[in-house]
């Protein structure tokens, strides 16, 4: 899986669970999320949950972080690393 | 008996003059201090006592760490009160809260000093910079409330008036909690506890004054850790951790994703429950891996400190029943009001609190919970519901009304309501407005964001052509969920 799809995956995810199922006009890729609170740590850890069974990944518990989480591009890139590592 | 102001400063310096070379805080970075290096440091600190003397509040400002409690202690080793806030409101409510308990000074982190400074200048309130050490900035105001000497802590909650309101705890309220608790758990000089709950939350007195009091040591992870389930799950196996004192949302977190399959928590002898009404699912799922713990509901409002606990057997928790709250601690007095066919519970006793910062001198013998209950075959009480628009969301208190009071400040909303939407211990919040102008999801969260904390934000916002109102002429929020088709959310 290449990362345009991954980001399509991730951006699907959040409109369902955090937009209730249709990502807002103002919405992007580069939109903060965890740091600007717009998702909580509980829907952080349900999308971890969700994409490692997705993508057959598994984050340490080091890499729940923001730095690895806060947008749709941070979160493409963090986990199409994870699925080339 | 000590006198009225002496109870948490008696319980400080026994702890400190008895614990010595044992570990009293430890952040999980492994920095720590022992009770006797706490004691060295409190006894050197004139901070606050070269000052002045009367009795005012030192507020709190900081990521979560042993430092903060060292200036909590040494507050109140000075003769003052604390007020911690949470450090992830936004400013806006920050200075609410400022102005509201007129506090006496403001310790943040360095790292946040000129933000506040500003803040505060354009506010027009005077104040004097001062270094209280290299992490820390006092920010020392002019103008400040003087409050009884009785007065240990000040912690804010949601209001139902639409504004944040600071509940006061005196020294005798605090100690009579603290005092329950040692008696009733028999912590240990040793025992490991773990901080999950921030400092503003009322669960960290336990946390803070009960490990004090028994010679325990208290773990302090940070606020990302504690967002973290799997870092969390690792630190309660790692640091063999005896003691957690939790919400059931932080308990079901963990569960679900700390991986906790492979974990070993046979060190944990208590998981102390509380903030939220607490599911017999739960503790079935709790007992396949904390096996030999104690499990124990308590509850008890911000206002009262915990006043009911049960014991619970894991073996009688049925999945989709209530864990009752069980029978009155032996500070307490109960009385049930008839409340149509329930009862609301009412609480005395010397755990209740001194009242509300905004109604200084009005004094509460009594305290109205606004929680109905009944009794079960046991004569065990049950919570049942809220005699007003209350709701709790991962332990925190919510008013739709300060959601309300909120969301009607944007200037293209012209009404507005919340709904909520519950299943089992599940819940969302559904804000539904009048506006002329099309406004996004992201443009309302963002905005909510600027002056409510997290956990109060909206789940999802629906905006509506009007708010319909009912036969009685109240705003028909059934119907609202019903025609929104909302039921997904959970």
């Amino acid at each position: 899986m290449n990362k345009d799809e991954i980001k399509k995956l991730i951006r699907s995810y959040v409109a369902e669970h955090v937009f209730s199922g249709k990502l807002p006009v103002d919405f992007n890729d580069d939109t903060l999320l965890v740091s600007s609170r717009i998702i909580n740590s509980i829907i952080v850890m349900h999308l971890i949950n969700h994409f490692e069974e997705a993508l057959k990944i598994e984050l340490e518990a080091h890499e729940v972080n923001i730095d690895n989480l806060d947008s749709v591009n941070i979160m493409a890139d963090f986990f199409a690393g994870k699925l080339n590592a | 008996m000590p006198e009225n102001n002496k109870y948490l400063i008696d319980l400080i310096h026994n702890s400190l003059d008895s614990y010595g070379d044992s570990p009293a805080f430890k952040n999980t970075n492994r920095k720590s201090i022992t009770y006797s290096e706490l004691r060295s440091n409190l006894n050197s600190n004139t901070f606050f006592r070269n000052y002045s003397s009367d009795c005012g509040l030192i507020a709190v400002l900081s990521e979560k760490k042993f430092e903060v409690i060292e200036i909590f202690l040494a507050a109140l080793l000075s003769g003052n009160a604390y007020l911690p806030l949470d450090y992830h409101s936004p400013a806006e409510r920050i200075l609410f809260i400022l102005k509201n308990a007129g506090v006496k000074m403001l310790m943040v982190e360095k790292s946040n000093s000129d933000k506040y400074s500003k803040a505060l200048e354009i506010e027009n309130i005077r104040f004097n910079l001062k270094e209280y050490n290299n992490e820390y900035t006092a920010i020392i105001f002019d103008e400040y409330k003087t409050y009884s000497p009785e007065l240990a802590y000040v912690l804010y909650t949601s209001g139902s008036t639409g504004l944040p309101k600071g509940v006061m705890h005196s020294h005798l309220s605090a100690f009579t909690f603290i005092d329950w608790c040692n008696r009733t758990f028999q912590f240990k000089k040793g025992n490991n506890f773990i901080a999950i709950a921030p400092f503003n939350f009322d669960l960290s007195i336990l946390d803070i004054f009960v490990s004090l009091r028994s010679g325990g040591c208290l773990f302090i992870p940070s606020y990302s850790e504690v967002s973290n389930s799997r870092m969390i799950a690792k630190h309660i196996e790692d640091l063999n951790i005896h003691v957690i004192y939790s919400t059931p949302t932080f308990f079901k977190t963990l569960m679900s994703f700390g991986k906790i399959e492979n974990k070993q928590f046979d060190k944990i002898s208590h998981l102390l429950i509380a903030g939220e009404q607490l599911m017999g699912n739960v503790v079935l799922d709790l007992s396949k891996h904390f096996t030999k713990a104690e499990y124990y509901n308590l509850y008890g409002p911000t206002e009262t400190n915990v006043c009911l606990f049960y014991k619970i057997d894991p073996k009688n928790c049925i999945a989709e029943q209530p864990v009752p709250i069980g029978k009155a601690c032996d500070h307490t007095n109960i009385e049930l009001t008839k409340k149509d066919e329930l009862n609301e519970l009412l609480i005395s006793g010397n755990s209740i609190m001194l009242g509300y910062v905004a109604t200084l001198n009005q004094k509460y013998e009594i305290y109205n919970t606004g929680d109905l209950v009944k009794k079960d075959a046991n004569n065990d009480l049950v919570f049942v519901g809220r005699t007003d628009r209350m709701v709790k969301r991962s332990g925190y208190r919510i008013e739709l009304a300060e959601i309300e009071a909120c969301l009607k400040k944007h200037a293209d909303v012209t009404e507005c309501t919340m709904g909520v939407i519950k299943k089992g211990d599940d819940l969302k919040i559904a804000a539904f407005f009048v506006s002329q102008q099309k406004i996004t999801d992201l443009q309302l969260k963002n905005y909510c964001l600027e002056q409510l904390p997290a956990y109060m934000i909206p789940d999802v916002f629906v905006q509506v052509n009007e708010l319909k109102v009912n036969s009685n002429y109240k705003i028909d929020i059934n119907k609202l969920l019903i025609e929104n088709d909302l039921g997904h959310l959970i």
